[in-house]
């Protein structure tokens, strides 16, 4: 799976957590709350079932929530 | 970007910067300066008017230092320093009464050593008293700890800038004056009873000193050295409370007036040729007596003074008001005596 | 030697600064340690070993689980050594006598129990703060996020920092570790910005919360006598005295660090602009909070346990009902850790249990939010909504402060019964403010100092940088205005004779 293909589907996950947020664009998602921490645990169980690895309390760090690039980088990183 | 102030780069510190550094200095030195001014124009303001006024009450303890301020110059004989202890236990005007003694006490709750030598200044400033009395339960009030350096701290610099002192006075604004705040030289009027409970190890013969904090007794040899320039006699003494006095406070109490040479009078010692009742004589279980209990301590202390040959001032006519006050004094001290004499026993 | 003193503020701090100055750069960090622990044995004579202890188990458990790096089990092993024994610690030392009056209680009724007695536990000074940094060090250490920190000065400082002994705020390693060894001259900008900021933190606590302080201590005393609206006023008064006091000593320690060119973690984001309970706690003791969400919160909710019950849920239940209860099971142990960790009172165990149960019903309603908010056309943006979504926070603010201040859980019901008991509006009117020790002079300076909080606050809310816009405002309008602070501490301050000292609210934590 591509980075591209990977962060249209991160698209997808979160736009079924709320739909009323341009992900594309943001890229303080954490820093300026727009996802809040109830929003950030349904958005690690989707990703873990989604691309098959496992986030773990050390991976809660806002640098990798931030914005869908940062999510798609760490996903790659823990697929290694 | 170069740290300005890094020791490694010092050498490097351009003029420019080295002239910033400059006029900061001299900016912080020119805003303190006029910090100071403010703060001695608005002492020596609020000075003026806390002297001035006639109403006290909304001052609480520092009421006492204006009232002293306000008795006639050079009219009081005998000084009483101390606590609450000390306005509790001694009452001026029935002193007065006795032996035609003039005396007052500026006692206030909770002072400190450092507060009451401050006291005694302000006292000779217009006063020349030929004794000064001093209730020592204020020796161990705590000084060596951090709270006791930063009492010391705060009476220096309300002495420095009394603007500290009178901060409160802007709370008399707009408020009517109120005048019902009777003073009896001192003496605070208590009628409320509070029996003591058991008492059975009240004064229980003890050897062990308790040691008074070097920097309280060295205070308390600042403010014997000030009354011998005064020429007045300084006396120590320890009204009867069964909360504050144990044995081994007045050992140390009484070790330490035999190394400065100071008479001590403990009145625990005497609670019963006193005739107090533990049961009645406290407002409040044993730390401070009421106006049954200052009676006698009172009386017991009129005997005392008068065999110091201090002057009967009855018949002076620059004293006439003492008279009619002490008259009015007395109808209210009887008052409250027949009450706590009629309470049942709590 | 609370910040808000004179001893602290005219000599320590000062003295502190001086050394630190004159000091060559790179020895600089040993000042700060000198005058770190130096506060510390001044506040805890001895207790200092406690901190000693701590600071030196540590950096050892941190080195050697860095040095365990492939082995896992192990390098667990000893991270979970290091966070009980921290933990034990702090529950020994604050903690038993709680524990043996609860045994007591439970035997009481079986026939020859004997009772416990209690223990005599003398408590360190900020033992609640620098634990939990050292807990939050070793996690990061562990997690593999920060390397183990070779120089003992610098994990040293990290714990005891001076101006944040008594009362936080609690760093994250991350937060402030590199800068206090950094060892930065002092800048002229820096000691003025400091001390400004200390001032406007005096003038929140002097001013405002100690005077405050007499009502609040005559209303939770005597709550019996008290009902309706006057009870109200109780849950009022005490949040506000709480946020006066506890904001202004942060100010009065940022301040602090600030003039050494060190900036500590924000403890205070305008926390009653909040439109919800979870926002408020978003913004009110700030690093309490991070600390909950980073160490505890996190694990809890990525542990395998609540990813296998969201997977099962989800798939059984549907979406909302597995959102609810890992709510519940991510929300349960922060809240009730928040709750235990102010102290061993029922009534901070229901502080906790409250915020509990508030933020959970948040999540639980927000279905209902939403639905609402399609019928009504109502939005979080609209003005009056917006409002009114304030003024509700309030309310379980007030609420929560009141049992949270009171004087035991028993206590707190029963004033929360009295809430109820008539609504009793003329108690006020006809004086009965007036009879809490505090006169009309000090309401008109109490709702003065408010307003120029709140104006300030209102301004920080709207992003203005009101200092930065005053400093570069010409000098006789900067002095002017620091002056008028100056002189309203100084006259209109709650301090000297004839008023309580209050001791800082925070430190007893």
């Amino acid at each position: 799976m591509t980075k591209e293909d990977m962060k249209k589907e991160i698209m997808n996950i979160l736009n079924d957590i709320d739909d009323s947020i341009d992900y594309a664009s943001e890229e303080h998602l954490i820093d300026d709350h727009i996802l809040d921490s109830f929003m950030i645990i349904s958005l690690v169980s989707e990703l873990e079932d989604a691309f098959d690895v496992r986030i773990s309390a050390a991976d809660m760090i806002a640098s990798n929530f931030n914005s869908v690039d940062e999510m798609a980088d760490m996903i790659l990183h823990l697929q290694k | 970007m170069i740290d300005m102030a890094d020791g490694n780069t010092l050498g490097t510190e351009s003029r420019a910067e080295k002239r910033g550094k400059k006029s900061a200095g001299r900016q912080a030195a020119v805003f303190f300066l006029i910090l100071f001014l403010m703060l001695c124009l608005s002492s020596a303001l609020f000075y003026r008017v806390a002297a001035s006024m006639t109403d006290s009450a909304y001052m609480k303890r520092n009421t006492i230092k204006t009232v002293l301020l306000r008795e006639e110059p050079y009219t009081i004989d005998v000084l009483v320093l101390g606590d609450s202890e000390s306005y509790t236990t001694f009452s001026p005007l029935q002193v007065w009464m006795g032996s035609g003694i003039s005396s007052f006490v500026a006692g206030q709750s909770a002072q400190t050593m450092s507060e009451a030598r401050t006291m005694l200044d302000i006292a000779l400033e217009h006063q020349k008293p030929k004794v000064v009395l001093m209730e020592t339960n204020m020796l161990y009030r705590d000084t060596v700890s951090l709270k006791g350096i930063q009492d010391s701290f705060y009476e220096r610099a309300a002495v420095l800038f009394p603007v500290f002192r009178y901060h409160n006075l802007w709370k008399a604004l707009g408020q009517k004056v109120n005048n019902d705040g009777e003073y009896w030289k001192g003496y605070e009027v208590h009628k409320g009873v509070k029996s003591c409970g058991n008492t059975d190890h009240y004064m229980e013969a003890d050897s062990t000193v308790k040691q008074v904090s070097s920097v309280n007794s060295r205070i308390l040899s600042e403010i014997r050295q000030k009354c011998e320039d005064a020429g007045a006699k300084l006396i120590l003494y320890s009204g009867p409370s069964t909360v504050n006095y144990s044995m081994d406070k007045h050992n140390g109490i009484a070790q330490l007036a035999k190394e400065q040479n100071i008479p001590y009078l403990d009145l625990n010692l005497k609670a019963k040729e006193l005739g107090m009742d533990w049961n009645r004589d406290s407002f409040d279980g044993g730390d401070h007596l009421n106006d049954a209990g200052s009676w006698k301590v009172s009386m017991y202390l009129t005997r005392y003074l008068k065999t110091l040959h201090l002057p009967d001032h009855r018949e002076d006519p620059a004293y006439s008001d003492w008279n009619d006050n002490a008259q009015s004094f007395l109808k209210i001290i009887r008052a409250n005596i027949m009450e706590i004499q009629k309470t049942k026993q709590t | 030697m609370g910040y808000n003193e004179l001893s602290y503020l005219l000599l320590f701090l000062p003295a502190a600064l001086i050394v630190y100055q004159v000091t060559p750069a790179r020895y600089r960090k040993f000042v700060l340690l000198a005058f770190s622990w130096l506060y510390f044995f001044l506040c805890s004579r001895l207790l200092i070993f406690y901190l000693l202890g701590t600071t030196v188990g540590v950096y050892l458990l941190a080195i050697a689980m860095y040095r365990v790096q492939e082995a896992a089990s192990r390098k667990k092993l000893l991270c979970a050594a290091g966070v009980a024994g921290l933990f034990g610690v702090l529950l020994y030392v604050k903690y038993t006598n709680f524990f043996i009056r609860v045994l007591n209680q439970l035997g009481a009724g079986n026939s020859g129990w004997q009772e416990i007695p209690a223990v005599k536990i003398l408590v360190p000074i900020g033992i609640s703060y620098y634990t939990l940094e050292a807990v939050g060090y070793l996690l990061e250490v562990y997690w593999g996020r920060q390397k183990a920190e070779r120089s003992f000065v610098r994990v040293a400082l990290f714990l005891s920092f001076f101006p944040q002994t008594m009362e936080g705020p609690i760093a994250r390693w991350q937060d402030t570790a590199m800068q206090l060894t950094e060892g930065h001259g002092l800048t002229s900008e820096n000691l003025r910005d400091g001390s400004v900021r200390i001032l406007w933190g005096l003038f929140k606590k002097m001013l405002i919360a100690d005077r405050l302080n007499t009502a609040v201590n005559a209303l939770f005393t005597n709550y019996t006598q008290y009902q309706g609206a006057m009870t109200a006023v109780s849950g009022i008064f005490y949040a506000l005295q709480l946020y006066m006091e506890f904001s202004g000593v942060v100010d009065i320690i940022l301040g602090s660090a600030q003039m050494f060119g060190i900036r500590l973690p924000e403890n205070f984001r305008q926390p009653f602009f909040s439109q919800t309970a979870s926002e408020f706690w978003r913004r009110w003791h700030i690093t309490l909070g991070v600390w909950c969400k980073t160490y505890l919160f996190y694990p809890v909710t990525t542990s395998r346990l609540t990813m296998r019950w969201n997977r099962f849920a989800r798939k059984k239940c549907g979406k909302y009902v597995a959102r609810i209860g890992v709510t519940a099971i991510a929300l349960t142990p922060v809240w009730l850790f928040n709750g235990l960790w102010h102290g061993p009172q029922w009534n901070y165990i229901f502080y906790g249990i409250y915020y509990l149960v508030l933020l959970w019903l948040e999540e639980v309603l927000v279905p209902v939010k939403k639905a609402f908010y399609e019928k009504t056309g109502f939005s979080s943006s609209h003005t009056f909504w917006h409002l009114f979504r304030i003024l509700r926070t309030w309310i379980i603010i007030f609420t929560g402060e009141m049992f949270f201040r009171a004087a035991g859980l028993r206590a707190g019901l029963e004033m929360f019964r009295r809430l109820f008991q008539g609504v009793h509006l003329s108690a006020i009117r006809e004086g009965g403010l007036l009879q809490l020790g505090l006169d009309r002079m000090d309401y008109r300076v109490i709702v003065l100092g408010t307003a120029a909080v709140f104006v300030y606050d209102l301004m920080k809310e709207r992003k203005v940088p009101v200092w930065e816009a005053i400093v570069q405002k010409r000098k006789a309008v900067s002095w002017t205005l620091v002056y008028c602070l100056i002189f309203a501490i100084v006259l209109f301050g709650a301090y000297g004779p004839g008023y309580q000292k209050v001791d800082l609210i925070y430190a007893g934590f």
